[in-house]
């Protein structure tokens, strides 16, 4: 949310800062507000912001609307990869469930999502493979997570256990 | 009405420091002057009193603007360039030798004195900008550096290679009458140059919050991480935003030598002090450009009234620095009144 | 050898560097103390103006030294904490009070000269006094050093402790370990209970203390007038002194005494025929240049720190 969002500045600046200068929102040098706005309010139904308005300033948004304007500006540009680091600390669980349901959604379309996080119980719950890295190194690679419970992860987390070569494969 | 009061908040606090600002003058001119009521009427009224302290007012807001636009766009990157007095100085010196040297008609003398002077204000503070996009180094020392260079460096150019030896003091040569900004308006000193002060709000205002450029230098003032982030590159940013200020700032000190003066004659140590002006507007009129419209009259308008307070009674110019630094210290502390605002958006919540 | 060279090389040219340097190493001092507790101070042209102001206003109307020594620390730690009133406590952002504050100071010691001396440019009609100079005993008579060391206004002095002072708050009592834990984190100094705005005010305090006895040095040793615009930028070369010297009290002495060594050659380059307009703006241009230098050197060091920890190619 530090990096991710400008406090002071609108929700919809804040949405179109990795495609404002495209074709749909800008013409030459000259922004198009009105298309902006429209796109915003699209985005704001789509991922269920609470806001007052696209000109709203993002600082009046609550912790997990905020994060909801980064994940919706992040998920809506179509990225063929998702990195979500910590995605859901610090919000409430309305948001944390959607943001989980956007990941999801992201995966099965096709995206590869990579997910990085210190709850335990949200790694089990999206993912498809886990991998522990413990002191820089990894440690382990489940490939399949059918019944893996955070008792079976805790050992590597800690470096207590190690499997004896792990690669890093991509096949799904 | 604390609902109308949450939305321009902003705006009422800055009036709200505005008028204690006032409030304080009126004590202190109290305190100072042997002739309280006089000198405050001078202070108060002078500028409206009479049509040549009016368009002297007029007249005086215009370089005013010019800085604090240029000043603008800088602090609107967050970047703490403070350089529009060293810009002003130095480009309109440079002006003032490319106009005294050139001989041209009008409609193409006026304009490239124009171009030059901004020219020379751009590279200026190109100095600064490239230095902090490419070695972290302050802006804000260097800007200030580079203001008491500028001020030596067009000192000498015009004392030592454009004097008008004819004339009684340090000055330049006259301006050709091509070169000249007209003045349009009977019995004052009212020229295009002022005019044109008021297109570059406009164009100003267009730039910063309805371009694609403008807005990468606003998305890096509110959050660099952001706007880095985002994909912004805010190293251009850093060095175009001050670039801009040189650019604005090199043009506002050719008009006003081009309307008013029709020589170069900036001599006093460390120069016309526009360029501080403009960070004053700029701070009261938290940047935007419409807004320092009104901060540059407001600000006229006290300076105005300050040297009608000299002429006319017992209390120096300077009280109105002092009044202004105070207006500014208030309008900066986001803290005030800010348990107000607090207790109004408690209010408004609950209903 | 060359008249120039001669004198450069000469002890007058040593004692002119101590002598130039003192009214930039004090506000240096002043805004390295502040810059630790990480409210970097850029208001120490005004803090000299209004005290350099008050002293010589009320030297020339008691004929105390002392009385006008307080004055002028009175003034300027006053405008310093009127600083840290409107940053700490009305959350002003540091740079915007600061500048608004240098505005203050400017206007309001005009005032006061116009007050009581009815003249607006400067107290030339004034008879005020000087901090005297002082010839140290033994050190006197040494050759080379004497004259260099020697004879000084008891402020230069007074500079020369201040170092000392500095180093000594800075790295030997309890505020200035505050000071410095609170510049580098505030807020992990916060959660062992050290009061973060208290501490940033002594430091605050601390650089109109300093700040102010550079004014005072100005107008009642360096020069015996006070006049507007007198302080002519020191308090702003004095952010890039304190910058240079990484606001420690060595680094922060050893780049006032290039800068003063600077300027100070720059008074003697008068007899060439070079044209004033240059020579003055040496000081400036100097260091502009010295900021420029020390950035790149510090990009480069943070490249090495980087190219450091990550391992290139094999890990």
């Amino acid at each position: 949310m530090e990096d991710g969002a400008a406090a002071e500045a609108s929700l919809q600046e804040n949405l179109i800062v990795d495609r404002y200068y495209k074709k749909a929102f800008s013409r030459g040098l000259r922004l198009l507000w009105k298309a902006i706005s429209q796109h915003t309010l699209e985005l704001i139904g789509r991922f269920n912001i609470l806001a007052l308005s696209p000109r709203a300033a993002v600082s009046s948004l609550s912790g997990g609307n905020i994060q909801k304007v980064v994940v919706a500006r992040e998920l809506s540009s179509d990225p063929e990869v998702v990195i979500a680091s910590q995605p859901t600390r610090g919000i409430d669980v309305g948001s944390e469930e959607l943001v989980h349901t956007l990941l999801k959604e992201a995966r099965d379309n096709g995206k590869a999502v990579f997910l990085t996080s210190a709850d335990l119980d949200e790694i089990l719950k999206l993912s498809n493979r886990i991998l522990v890295i413990y002191n820089g190194e990894l440690v382990a690679h489940f490939r399949d997570v059918a019944g893996i419970t955070a008792k079976d992860l805790g050992p590597y987390m800690l470096g207590v256990q190690r499997e004896e070569a792990v690669s890093g494969e991509v096949r799904p | 009405m604390e609902k109308f009061v949450l939305k321009y908040f902003n705006l009422i606090r800055t009036i709200i420091a505005i008028l204690i600002g006032l409030v304080i003058s009126v004590f202190l001119i109290y305190v100072v002057s042997k002739d309280p009521t006089f000198s405050l009427k001078q202070f108060l009224l002078g500028p409206l009193l009479s049509r040549g302290r009016f368009s002297n007012m007029i007249e005086t807001t215009s370089p005013i603007l010019f800085c604090g636009l240029a000043i603008a766009v800088a602090f609107q990157a967050r970047q703490f360039n403070v350089g529009a007095e060293g810009s002003l100085y130095l480009g309109a010196a440079v002006g003032t030798a490319f106009a005294v040297s050139t001989r041209m008609p009008a409609f193409l003398h006026i304009p490239l004195v124009l171009l030059v002077a901004a020219a020379v204000g751009a590279a200026w503070n190109f100095i600064p900008g490239v230095l902090k996009a490419k070695l972290k180094a302050s802006e804000l020392v260097s800007s200030l550096m580079l203001n008491y260079v500028a001020y030596f460096l067009g000192l000498y150019l015009i004392n030592f290679h454009f004097r008008d030896k004819k004339a009684g003091y340090l000055v330049s040569l006259q301006l050709p009458a091509t070169a000249w900004l007209q003045q349009f308006i009977p019995n004052t000193r009212i020229h295009w140059g002022i005019v044109l002060s008021l297109v570059f709000a406009v164009l100003v205002y267009f730039f910063l919050y309805h371009s694609t450029t403008g807005y990468e230098v606003r998305m890096t003032g509110f959050n660099e991480k952001f706007a880095r982030f985002g994909g912004i590159r805010v190293s251009r940013v850093v060095i175009l935003s001050q670039v801009i200020l040189g650019l604005i700032a090199g043009i506002g000190g050719m008009t006003e030598v081009m309307g008013i003066h029709h020589r170069f004659n900036w001599q006093d140590f460390p120069g016309p002090g526009y360029g501080w002006d403009g960070v004053i507007v700029a701070i009261i009129g938290r940047n935007h450009p419409l807004l320092i419209i009104a901060a540059s009259f407001f600000l006229a308008y006290m300076r105005v009234g300050g040297q009608v307070l000299t002429l006319m009674s017992d209390v120096p110019a300077e009280m109105v620095t002092v009044i202004q630094s105070m207006i500014i210290l208030l309008i900066t502390a986001e803290a005030f009144l800010s348990r107000w605002r607090y207790s109004i958006t408690v209010r408004e919540a609950a209903r | 050898m060359s008249p120039l060279l001669k004198s450069i090389l000469s002890p007058e040219f040593g004692f002119a560097i101590l002598r130039v340097m003192t009214p930039l190493l004090f506000p240096a001092l002043g805004v390295a103390i502040s810059s630790l507790s990480g409210a970097t101070n850029i208001g120490l042209e005004g803090i000299m103006t209004v005290a350099a102001c008050a002293g010589v206003l009320v030297s020339a109307f008691t004929h105390s030294l002392i009385l006008s020594l307080a004055a002028g620390l009175a003034a300027g730690i006053g405008l310093a904490a009127l600083l840290g009133y409107f940053h700490l406590k009305l959350k002003a952002d540091i740079i915007l009070a600061a500048i608004a504050l240098n505005m203050f100071a400017a206007g309001i010691s005009i005032v006061f000269l116009f007050l009581f001396t009815g003249d607006k440019g400067s107290t030339s009609s004034l008879k005020s006094q000087l901090f005297p100079a002082v010839q140290i005993p033994l050190l006197h008579s040494v050759p080379v050093l004497g004259p260099i060391l020697s004879g000084h206004n008891v402020l230069t002095y007074g500079a020369l402790v201040s170092v000392f002072l500095y180093w000594l708050i800075t790295f030997k009592t309890p505020l200035g370990l505050r000071i410095r834990a609170v510049g580098q984190n505030p807020d992990a100094a916060q959660s062992v209970g050290i009061n973060v705005n208290r501490t940033r005010m002594y430091a605050l305090l601390l650089s109109g203390f300093f700040g102010a006895l550079g004014g005072l040095y100005l107008c009642m040793g360096y020069l015996s007038w006070f006049a507007r615009n007198i302080t002519a930028g020191r308090g702003f070369i004095a952010i890039a002194a304190a910058t240079l010297g990484g606001n420690m009290p060595l680094g922060t002495f050893l780049s006032s005494l290039l800068f003063g060594a600077v300027n100070a050659l720059a008074n003697y380059l008068a007899p060439l025929k070079v044209p004033s307009e240059f020579i003055q703006m040496i000081p400036y241009l100097a260091t502009a240049v010295a900021l420029a230098i020390y950035a790149a050197q510090a990009m480069r060091k943070r490249r090495g720190k980087i190219k450091e920890r990550v391992p290139g190619g094999s890990s």
